[in-house]
């Protein structure tokens, strides 16, 4: 792993996840490909902790899944955000810019 | 059809069970299109195929750890289905290497089960299960005991006092009536109207008893018939509704059969029930709502809501007290108990106290079989060490290894369940025809047993012992097999850190000392059965047939008996001498008050000739006395030295403690001469011995109530059959019961022939496996010290020397465990020494028998695996290993 890429944070791969799906249904490899697009390459997500979470995020009622098939043909296991889902991603991202903000304030302070 | 597709299917329906192995799929095949997108990704970027998956595989890292990972996020209860699975599927794998060890572990485990399920149906099925009558748990018979501890029956009009109190939802009452019919004693109950919507019971034919049916005085003659009854005695006949039964020689008709659970309200389930308003014409006796009020109702209620059993007991005892005010106080009814009907014998500490010591040895012999298994499971460890050790070595968690080694155990409990449950059910079957093969013939039709079906309690009992045992023969194994040393098991270096020789010496000598206890038992208890067997009853027994005849018919029977050219002697007693039964009566000299306890029998003169009695001193009754029950008594030599230790018995008063209750054949007795002593035999019971006290008085042939003894030439169970059928032609309904007199004493004998019975099956079972579990532990020591004798052998130990050593070894267990049982068998001794009788419980011979048993077995065990060492060849033993 180069010294351009950052690990995630603690937590926040969830949110990311619950953004990245807002746009519509994905399944996990496109996620893996959107992380890093949306990202410019920043983000290197550990696939041995994408596919937990979203078995997490299921479990949680935040997305369903269900089999569908690929733009290449193949069957692949689409996430769909659920209601409860987007109300999550709505208290999530305030809870994370109030979070950043904070953040911020102390790290900007001399 | 081979072990291992049955297990095959087991597995594949495991499977199913767990829908675990669809989520697992789906993440398989999630995974996979992950990393099929990757290699395509790669390949368009300009990497070879091969190259492309490298790179994808790569990228993606441990595909296992991220399916662990995603398990975890399963959660816990998933994982442990996870895990249980892996270990089903082991543990499936590692039996199909060893069938012989699963059958060996199955078989023994389900012996042991099999026993104490069947212990237990006995249990389910009168203490337990609740009768099929309706709401059996509020339901109670009522007991009247007078002062003198005895139980008293309600006349017609006590009972429709009893009605009235306001304690009762709903009573009944009935009476036991016994009948002849078709040279067959029934056993009825005679119940009042309200009987059958109380007990709430369902007719399979036609109906069951209503209370215009016993509308007094004099009712209907109709009857139903039990379903045991009606299947055993009528064939099954479906036709017979609306059909005559001859019942002691009067016409019933069957207006219905019951149900086959519905067995009435006790341990006896009845063979007909007929209305109370027969029951003085089938029994001959007084008009039940007549002027002599006779006493034989016994009285049955359901507490009213919100009256609790004390409250209920305190207003029935009030009532009792004011019911019998004009009696003397001796007879007053001073003590109510309520008898709960809820099963066939109530759930009481005294039950429970019969019971226990039963389930103790039953249990006793499931540890043992459990021991055994204990050791072969941890001889298999000692075998599975290296694979256990490796895993352990792999980072298995201790306890992960344990619960798969407790799994394995699991596993073959549920076999032995099934077994055991099979077992349970043959052994049952065996027993209640071995029940009915051992009573003396006559008996037979007085033979009741509670269905022994089993039920869910039973079902629960099989897997709840089952999962205990599982426990108790897969623990220690399991645990002492995950403890040593990680590095030295890998090595396969064993022999100093594990040590299993002593858990396994210490399951060896425990069971010893379970075996040595229920073989001192059986032991203790084949001893009382063969005193018993060859106990004096102090009569000439053999050529005695006893008749209990029908008042009405007394006079025709005994002018037909006298008539038979085989009878050669007649005799009468009130009370039958030898059922069991042991009358006593508080008695004292004239001028001491001192009260000496003797049996008080009503006979006449022929009876001691009849029976073999001789008059040793004085004279027996004459004719006159016999008919007015004149004041003379004949005493036995025991009651003579009793009361009379330094003078002349011959002339001397004997009188009554207490007031005997008014117009009694006792009453006219109070005061009464010696005019004989008669030679000693048993009071009624071969448990009291002949040393008892025992007072005759007088009574005639003729007399109403006298059961009727003749001596007969020739064989006496022929002689049976012939009187019984002579005099049924005279008078069909003449005879209630008639039996040889060899056959009260077989039945007295019987209950300590069938008690040495089980605990010999008991005590053999015990012994084999104990045999068997030696045998194992000398064996497995002589395999794994074949080195040790090699050298011994090769330093100029002699053959002999190695022998004995091995012998010495299954002494030492033997005597350890031997002493260790003697020790519990003599605490237990002291616990039952008071409530046994003829069994001596510190009888020698039995302890003798019992220890020697044990040790012949140690010693025949110690056979095979000494021979085993003395046979090793040195050389071949040094180049082990």
């Amino acid at each position: 792993m180069g010294d351009d890429k950052l690990n995630l944070l603690q937590g926040t791969l969830d949110l990311i996840v619950l953004k990245l799906l807002r746009a519509g249904m994905a399944n996990g490899w496109e996620l893996t490909q959107n992380i890093q697009l949306v990202s410019n390459g920043t983000l290197d997500v550990n696939y041995g902790s994408l596919y937990p979470a979203l078995r997490r995020l299921e479990a949680r009622g935040l997305v369903t899944a269900k089999w569908g098939v690929s733009e290449n043909n193949r069957r692949a296991r689409y996430y769909t955000l659920t209601a409860a889902g987007r109300k999550q991603l709505d208290v999530e991202r305030a809870e994370w810019q109030r979070f950043s903000a904070a953040l911020g304030l102390i790290l900007e302070s001399e | 059809m081979s072990p291992p597709s049955i297990w095959y299917r087991i597995v594949v329906r495991c499977r199913a069970l767990f829908t675990r192995t669809t989520a697992e799929a789906d993440l398989d095949e999630e995974l996979r299109y992950h990393v099929d997108r990757e290699i395509e990704r790669n390949v368009r970027s300009g990497m070879s195929p091969a190259d492309a998956r490298l790179a994808a595989k790569r990228s993606f890292g441990n595909i296992g750890r991220h399916k662990d990972s995603v398990r975890d996020s399963w959660g816990l209860a998933a994982a442990c289905a996870d895990e249980a699975k892996q270990n089903l599927r082991f543990a499936f794998r590692a039996f199909r290497r060893s069938p012989a060890f699963v059958a060996t572990v199955v078989l023994t485990i389900a012996l042991g089960l099999g026993l104490n399920t069947s212990a237990f149906t006995v249990f389910d099925a009168y203490v337990l299960r609740p009768l099929a009558i309706r709401d059996a748990g509020s339901l109670y018979e009522v007991k009247f005991h007078n002062a003198r501890n005895r139980v008293q029956q309600l006349s017609w009009r006590q009972y429709q006092q009893f009605r009235a109190l306001p304690i009762a939802s709903e009573t009944f009452a009935y009476g036991f009536v016994f009948a002849r019919s078709d040279r067959r004693t029934l056993i009825g109950e005679a119940v009042t109207g309200e009987a059958f919507r109380v007990l709430g019971g369902r007719p399979m034919l036609g109906r069951l008893l209503l209370p215009e049916d016993a509308e007094p005085p004099s009712g209907e003659n109709v009857v139903v018939l039990s379903h045991d009854a009606w299947r055993a005695k009528w064939g099954s006949d479906s036709t017979i509704i609306g059909k005559v039964a001859s019942i002691h020689g009067l016409p019933f008709r069957v207006v219905g059969v019951t149900e086959p659970r519905f067995t009435g309200i006790g341990p006896l389930p009845p063979d007909f029930w007929t209305p109370v308003t027969a029951m003085s014409r089938l029994q001959g006796s007084l008009d039940l709502f007549g002027a002599g009020e006779p006493h034989v109702l016994r009285s049955v209620m359901r507490l009213k809501h919100g009256v609790d059993e004390r409250q209920a007991g305190a207003q029935l005892r009030a009532w009792a007290l004011a019911a019998t005010s004009d009696l003397p106080d001796s007879l007053r009814w001073t003590h109510v108990d309520l008898l709960p009907l809820a099963s066939a014998l109530p759930l009481t500490p005294e039950t429970i106290a019969i019971f226990a010591p039963a389930a103790v040895a039953f249990v006793l012999v499931l540890l043992i079989a459990c021991a055994n298994v204990a050791n072969v499971m941890l001889a298999r460890g000692i075998a599975r060490q290296r694979e256990i050790g490796i895993r352990l070595a792999l980072g298995a968690g201790r306890l992960r290894v344990i619960r798969q080694l407790l799994t394995e155990s699991v596993l073959l409990a549920f076999p032995a369940a099934l077994l055991g449950f099979l077992i349970s059910h043959w052994t049952l079957a065996a027993s209640v025809r071995l029940m009915y093969a051992t009573t003396p013939s006559s008996y037979s039709t007085y033979l009741r047993v509670m269905p022994l079906s089993p039920d869910l309690r039973v079902f629960a009992f099989v897997l709840v012992a089952a999962l205990a045992s599982a426990i108790a023969f897969g623990l220690l194994p399991a645990v002492q097999a995950t403890r040593p040393n990680i590095v030295q098991a890998a090595r396969g270096d064993f022999d100093t850190a594990f040590r299993p020789g002593k858990i396994r010496g210490a399951l060896v000598v425990a069971q010893i000392c379970g075996s040595t206890l229920l073989l001192i038992v059986t032991g203790v208890l084949l001893r009382g059965a063969s005193v018993a067997q060859h106990a004096d009853t102090g009569m000439q027994t053999s050529g005695v047939v006893q008749l209990a005849l029908d008042d009405r018919a007394r006079r025709t029977a005994l002018e037909r008996l006298r008539a038979e050219r085989m009878v050669t002697g007649i005799g009468a007693s009130r009370t039958p001498p030898l059922d069991g039964n042991y009358p006593t009566l508080g008695v004292h000299k004239s001028g001491d008050h001192r009260v000496t306890v003797a049996a008080a029998l009503f006979v006449d003169a022929g009876f001691f000739r009849v029976v073999g009695v001789p008059i040793v001193r004085g004279r027996s009754f004459t004719d006159a006395e016999e008919r007015a029950t004149d004041q003379v008594v004949i005493v036995n030599e025991a009651a003579a030295e009793t009361l009379w230790p330094n003078a002349a018995p011959l002339g001397q008063l004997v009188q009554l403690d207490a007031d005997p209750p008014r117009g009694s054949a006792l009453a006219r007795v109070r005061t009464a001469r010696v005019i004989g002593v008669a030679r000693n035999t048993v009071a009624g019971w071969i448990g009291t011995g002949i040393g008892h006290p025992i007072i005759y008085y007088p009574v005639s042939a003729d007399s109403a109530g006298a059961d009727i003894l003749v001596r007969v030439s020739g064989d006496a169970s022929l002689a049976r059959e012939r009187l019984d059928d002579d005099v049924t032609r005279v008078d069909p309904s003449a005879i209630y019961e008639i039996h040889t007199l060899d056959d009260y004493v077989a039945l007295q004998r019987w209950p300590f022939q069938i008690f040495s019975l089980i605990a010999s099956a008991l005590g053999v079972i015990a012994l084999v496996l104990t045999l068997i579990g030696v045998y194992g532990v000398l064996s497995y020591l002589v395999a794994q010290r074949t080195r040790e004798i090699g050298i011994r052998m090769a330093l100029g130990a002699s053959t002999m020397g190695v022998v004995a050593g091995v012998v010495r070894q299954s002494l030492r267990y033997s005597v350890i465990g031997g002493l260790a049982g003697l020790a519990l068998a003599l605490a237990a001794s002291r616990l039952f020494a008071s409530v046994l009788f003829i069994v001596d419980t510190f009888d020698p011979g039995g302890y003798a028998a019992g220890l020697g048993a044990i040790l012949v077995a140690c010693l025949l065990a110690s056979l095979a695996p000494s021979r085993h060492a003395a046979r090793v060849n040195p050389v071949d033993a040094l180049r082990t290993d």
